[in-house]
């Protein structure tokens, strides 16, 4: 999460968007700032929660606001991490170096320091 | 399978980059493997689905133990089977404990990582099905021929709770020579085969390359950076994965 957090603000930055992080912890509603941004995040929920209903009725609100493309890339993306998500907590992967700083300065706000996983990482 | 045949009658834009390389894994789970048999690994994925499926156990309940739930002739050790459902149910709520727990004394380190790598494509894939209202991809025959137990050069005890090796993949560019690899690519590399196909799988749905820190430009396939990234970052909180 704290890794793609950066990420996401670093985009962000390229982009001349100034992105709202409480939405990335749950603690936030809204778009980010972020393209279509509520859409994405209720799929990512929707998909984690394995409710086919609420998939179903995002998907219908992705396809018109977006193309069905993207909602295919979107439920690519976020399966995609439930994959990386799993091999990072199995290995107890710890942060990488060259992004400690940063997240060092993100992770209590977003409230990734209550995570179990967050043992596996020495912040600065 | 073939990229073709892995979502018949499913008439959505699916990339092609994404059904060659789901196609590759679905191939893979089918192969002999390091550690695991094909069989075996085909029963991994069975029992990934079984616990998806199942009703949900808390997290400390061990599925081994719930008299009724496991067959006396399943092909897995308990503690295979412990680790499919905890990892594919409960991914936010794994300690160090619990790996020490498991490892050496109930399974060695190559094999726990060979299963933490097959469970995890199995969520890909069947997530990403779940989400299309597609069926699941089907499993292919067990594939003959015998584990290698091919232990990689260098392999042994660095930044994670499971020895690594060091990685070298030239599929790995990043415009800056100076990033290395990161940790979470660098996690199955005590099983070389599996660390591979998570790079695949890597390149396909996410972003291409090594381009991790590069690129932030505006658009990958039909999305953008700040997209993929809200995607990732807020599935990752769902998961409670700090990483």
């Amino acid at each position: 999460m704290t890794s793609h957090t950066v990420l996401l603000g670093l985009s962000g930055e390229a982009s001349h968007q100034k992105v709202a992080l409480g939405v990335v912890a749950g603690s936030q509603r809204g778009d980010a700032g972020v393209p279509h941004g509520e859409l994405l995040v209720r799929l990512c929920e929707a998909m984690v929660a394995e409710d086919r209903e609420a998939v179903a009725a995002v998907r219908v609100e992705m396809v018109a606001a977006m193309n069905e493309a993207a909602f295919v890339d979107a439920v690519g993306v976020s399966s995609l991490f439930h994959l990386m998500n799993r091999v990072a907590n199995a290995t107890g992967t710890p942060v990488d170096t060259f992004l400690l700083a940063p997240v060092s300065q993100i992770a209590g706000a977003i409230g990734a320091d209550a995570f179990e996983s967050s043992k596996d990482t020495q912040l600065p | 399978m073939s990229p073709e045949e892995i979502y018949p009658g499913v008439e959505v834009p699916i990339r092609q980059e994404i059904l060659e390389s789901q196609a590759a894994a679905i191939r893979h789970w089918g192969s002999p493997g390091t550690w695991w048999s094909s069989a075996e690994r085909l029963s991994i994925v069975e029992e990934v689905r079984s616990a998806r499926d199942a009703e949900a156990l808390p997290p400390w309940t061990a599925p081994s133990q719930v008299e009724g739930l496991i067959s006396e002739s399943h092909p897995l050790p308990a503690a295979a089977i412990d680790v499919i459902w905890r990892l594919t149910n409960h991914p936010g709520t794994l300690t160090r404990g619990w790996y020490d727990a498991l490892v050496p004394d109930r399974l060695s380190a190559a094999h726990y990582v060979e299963l933490v790598g097959v469970v995890a494509q199995v969520n890909l894939v069947d997530r990403f099905a779940d989400a299309l209202s597609a069926n699941r991809p089907a499993l292919p025959p067990a594939q003959s021929g015998e584990i290698s137990q091919e232990l990689p050069e260098g392999a042994g005890p660095n930044v994670h709770w499971v020895p690594t090796a060091p990685v070298v993949d030239p599929s790995w560019l990043p415009a800056d020579t100076q990033v290395d690899v990161p940790n979470v690519r660098k996690a199955l590399s005590l099983v070389p085969a599996e660390r591979a196909m998570q790079w695949a799988l890597i390149d396909a749905h996410y972003v291409a390359g090594g381009a991790l820190a590069d690129n932030f430009g505006p658009q990958h396939w039909s999305l953008d950076r700040l997209q993929i990234e809200l995607i990732g970052a807020r599935t990752s909180a769902l998961n409670e994965c700090f990483y």
